[in-house]
């Protein structure tokens, strides 16, 4: 079953087409990355499936249901979170407190409710704390915790925001360059952990450079090149592909 | 001139007071950073806070009672406020916002005058107990009554900001709105939250204020740009940065009031406006700051 659908999306920015008719659509629990050049539009494309901008035509459908234009909150709550390239994380926060704000949607005590049982908020919140170490051991942080979220290296924020993005357990994550600013060693590390999160049922788009990180780690490919998709297919497939290899590499063979 | 046996008296006053700023410059940091506006109600829900609180003691309700609901008229208010003038209007830009805010203050203060009057009220909060005498210096029953409730008013913002699910998505969303939205967080309701909360805190500000300075119709725009500076000295960005600020600000005047002439109370707060403003734009503890571009 497909989770997203994304069907003939048109953005436009003063007449410069940056993403022209796109189509595609994302199954269940797979891993999907889209590829492309400098400028090809895939950021873009981020920006309107998570609701940063609204399309300028074109519909967008997370299972069935049409969100192109929605708000990124209401996008959340329907189960799709994304991270960004050049991260956008709580600065005055700590790395465990960062995860935590990732929890919002699954606690349940309002502001008032919390003003006037602030015992039970409490014990809310400490439950809360737990989930987001144990997510903060996964991407290997937990040592971290409560230092400054921006005394981290940029690596680390990196795996700190998408922490904050696995403890909201969401159907479909957007993650945008996750493997850029990482050293080699962490670079393993990000594909073992999407690969776990895919198992355990998370559906990832991915946008990413990195053709290594890309090969191994998705189902299917989409490259994109001047805001057009110019292919769609297996890993394999793609890096046949002539039209791939002549747009995106100027002639050389991927890989 | 004075000596400096008086300096003890002089940072207690200087203490109460610049509480009090605290508190109003705590709604200020709320509301700018939740939703870019600079609310100039927040010295108008003090006023009412004050006003509201005397007038239910006057018409025989207790002191403790008359003050709750003086705080839930002010929060009713400020929900209506939010809800029909700043959300309403939420696409047009902060500085148009601003601006209704203040005509919002004036507005409350107009119908606040047809209401109560122009003479000032009184607020008898332990008035019959002699002050206490600490080491030379004179503590009013009044002075540390208000001390002792904007250390639990602090105290309970802080435990809602810092150990509340609640409270972090308001401090997410005051630090970075695009990713608290992604976490699913409502700008909108956090700003009717920033709102709820600063006018709560304003209308307690107001009640430990009036049995110390009295309570007037008027005294609202002062509490507001003392606020503001307070909030500014602050950096604009923290509820911990307002409250220095406030502290600060209160300390400041004092010894200026002290040591100057209390005329010169709100030179002193105005001169410490302009200095912060071109010196140090980010607040004297904004400093602290970097942040990845």
């Amino acid at each position: 079953m497909s989770i997203l659908e994304v069907r003939e999306v048109t953005q436009e920015f003063g007449g410069l087409l940056a993403v022209d008719k796109v189509s595609f659509q994302v199954q269940e629990g797979t891993v999907v990355s889209v590829i492309g050049p400098n400028g090809a539009g895939k950021t873009t494309l981020f920006n309107i499936i998570s609701g940063v901008y609204a399309p300028t035509a074109g519909q967008v459908l997370l299972r069935g249901k049409e969100i192109q234009g929605n708000k990124p909150f209401q996008s959340a709550g329907l189960g799709l979170t994304r991270t960004f390239q050049n991260l956008q994380l709580f600065s005055r926060m700590t790395v465990l407190e960062n995860v935590m704000a990732g929890r919002h949607l699954r606690t349940a005590s309002g502001f008032f409710a919390s003003a006037l049982r602030l015992p039970q908020a409490m014990r809310e919140e400490r439950l809360t704390r737990e989930k987001a170490i144990s997510c903060l051991q996964r991407v290997g942080l937990e040592e971290y915790a409560e230092r400054p979220v921006t005394s981290l290296s940029f690596g680390e924020q990196r795996l700190a925001e998408i922490a904050r993005a696995m403890v909201m357990e969401p159907a479909l994550l957007l993650l945008d360059e996750p493997a850029s600013g990482l050293n080699p060693a962490e670079k393993i590390q990000l594909v073992g952990l999407l690969r776990q999160l895919r198992d355990t049922g998370v559906t990832i788009l991915l946008v990413e450079h990195d053709m290594n990180t890309v090969m191994e780690l998705s189902d299917r490919v989409i490259v994109l090149y001047l805001g057009r998709k110019i292919a769609e297919g297996t890993p394999a497939e793609i890096q046949q592909d002539e039209m791939v290899v002549a747009a995106y590499l100027g002639g050389e063979k991927i890989c | 001139m004075e000596g400096l046996a008086s300096l003890p008296q002089f940072l207690l006053v200087g203490l109460t007071l610049g509480s009090i700023y605290a508190l109003v410059a705590v709604g200020f940091v709320l509301i700018y950073n939740v939703t870019g506006i600079l609310n100039f109600t927040q010295g108008e829900f003090c006023m009412l806070g004050a006003m509201l609180t005397a007038t239910f003691v006057r018409s025989g309700i207790h002191l403790l009672p008359a003050s709750f609901l003086a705080v839930a008229t002010v929060v009713l208010l400020a929900v209506l406020l939010e809800r029909g003038a700043i959300s309403s209007a939420r696409k047009a830009t902060p500085l148009t916002l601003i601006f209704v805010t203040l005509g919002a203050a004036t507005a409350i203060r107009g119908i606040a005058l047809l209401i109560f009057g122009t003479e000032p009220y009184t607020l008898p909060v332990f008035q019959n107990l002699r002050p206490l005498q600490l080491a030379g210096v004179s503590v009013t029953w009044a002075s540390l009554s208000a001390l002792a409730v904007v250390v639990v008013v602090v105290l309970l913002i802080f435990f809602l900001l810092e150990r509340t699910m609640a409270g972090k998505a308001l401090r997410a969303c005051m630090i970075n709105k695009l990713a608290a939205q992604l976490m699913g967080i409502n700008p909108q309701r956090m700003s009717l939250l920033a709102f709820v909360l600063s006018a709560a805190v304003g209308a307690v500000a107001g009640i430990i204020i009036a049995p110390i300075t009295l309570a007037v119709y008027d005294m609202g725009l002062m509490l507001s740009l003392k606020g503001f500076i307070a909030a500014t000295l602050g950096g604009l960005a923290s509820a911990p940065g307002a409250i220095a600020g406030g502290l600060l600000l209160g300390v400041l005047e004092a010894l200026g009031a002290g040591y100057i002439g209390s005329g010169y109370k709100d030179v002193a707060a105005f001169a410490v406006l302009l200095v912060v403003l071109f010196v140090r734009p980010d607040g004297l503890i904004g400093a602290i700051r970097g942040e990845r571009v």
